[in-house]
């Protein structure tokens, strides 16, 4: 072993980090909820649970985030390690607040609620890959979002799917889990 | 740039006197920052991770118990039983005087 330099102490903590999959796991469970979103949407052209102003929305960021806890939890414990401090139940709290009591999804979607999400785990584990691909979620599912307030307020709303709401979670499910493939190649390294 | 010499007198007393030896030696200083990162640790995973053996990492954990900077369990859940080593507060504030002192001694050390 290295001598207990500040860069070995760093390295160190890394290596833990990478061991228990902190940045890949919340990746996938992200790629994998928008993914599905999409899958559904794109069979589903009408009144599905992912409508735009659909129940499956404001449970997507609980699913996703308390998924990708669940995952880290075993994973580290099969490890034997711990958690960590990732934050999850600040966030799953947060979001059970802003999703659950209150219409916040409503105005910002669903997709980019779970951006927000990745972007604060992004900035606990100090992962840039984490805050890149929440920052995508965020501006492109607040984007998508914004487009159905405007097409409800000035023609209606019936329901009906539009192509930005089966097209956006397909290019976002894609984005993360291509981010996340890369993440765990990464954490496999760092983690030898 | 001032020469190193000269930095030195702004202190009152050198930044190292600040460092506690049980915190300081590497192994153990390698087990805070793993139980820092993950909350929590078993045996096993400490010994892997920093590639030791049972008797070392024994020896050292006595000293980190002894201090009151870590606690150990036992788990006998799943048909093994398992000892996982966790981290007081005061390991906690013991670890981060010892990064601070660190970072310190950084920013005054100059290696040309």
């Amino acid at each position: 072993m290295v001598d207990a330099d500040p860069l070995w102490v760093g390295d160190l903590q890394t290596a833990v980090r990478a061991d228990r999959r902190a940045s890949s796991i919340p990746l996938f469970a992200a790629g994998a909820g928008a993914l599905t979103v999409g899958f559904v949407n794109a069979g589903d052209s009408r009144g599905g649970p992912f409508s735009p102003f659909g129940w499956g929305w404001m449970l997507l960021p609980m699913v996703v985030f308390t998924t990708a806890w669940g995952v880290v939890f075993v994973h580290s414990r099969r490890l034997g390690l711990g958690t960590g401090h990732d934050g999850y139940g600040l966030m799953l709290g947060g979001l059970a607040t802003t999703s659950l009591l209150l219409p916040f999804t409503l105005f910002v979607g669903a997709l980019g609620v779970v951006g927000a999400g990745l972007v604060f785990l992004g900035m606990r584990l100090r992962d840039a890959s984490l805050r890149g691909v929440g920052v995508a979620f965020l501006i492109l599912g607040v984007s998508n979002r914004l487009y159905n307030l405007a097409q409800l307020v000035t023609v209606g709303f019936d329901g009906r799917i539009t192509w930005g709401d089966a097209v956006t979670p397909w290019a976002l499910g894609s984005i993360s889990l291509a981010a996340a493939v890369l993440v765990w190649r990464r954490e496999r390294r760092l983690a030898q | 740039m001032r020469h190193p010499d000269e930095r030195t007198e702004l202190y009152a007393e050198p930044p190292t006197v600040a460092l506690d030896d049980v915190v300081h030696q590497r192994t153990r200083l390698g087990i805070l920052v793993v139980l820092a990162e993950a909350g929590r640790a078993e045996f096993t995973y400490l010994k892997r991770r920093l590639h030791l053996s049972d008797g070392n990492l024994s020896r050292h954990l006595d000293v980190l118990i002894r201090a009151g900077f870590v606690e150990a369990s036992k788990d006998s859940g799943s048909g093994r039983s398992r000892t996982w080593l966790r981290m007081t507060r005061n390991g906690k504030a013991a670890l981060r005087a010892e990064l601070r002192v660190m970072r310190s001694l950084l920013a005054i050390v100059d290696v040309g």
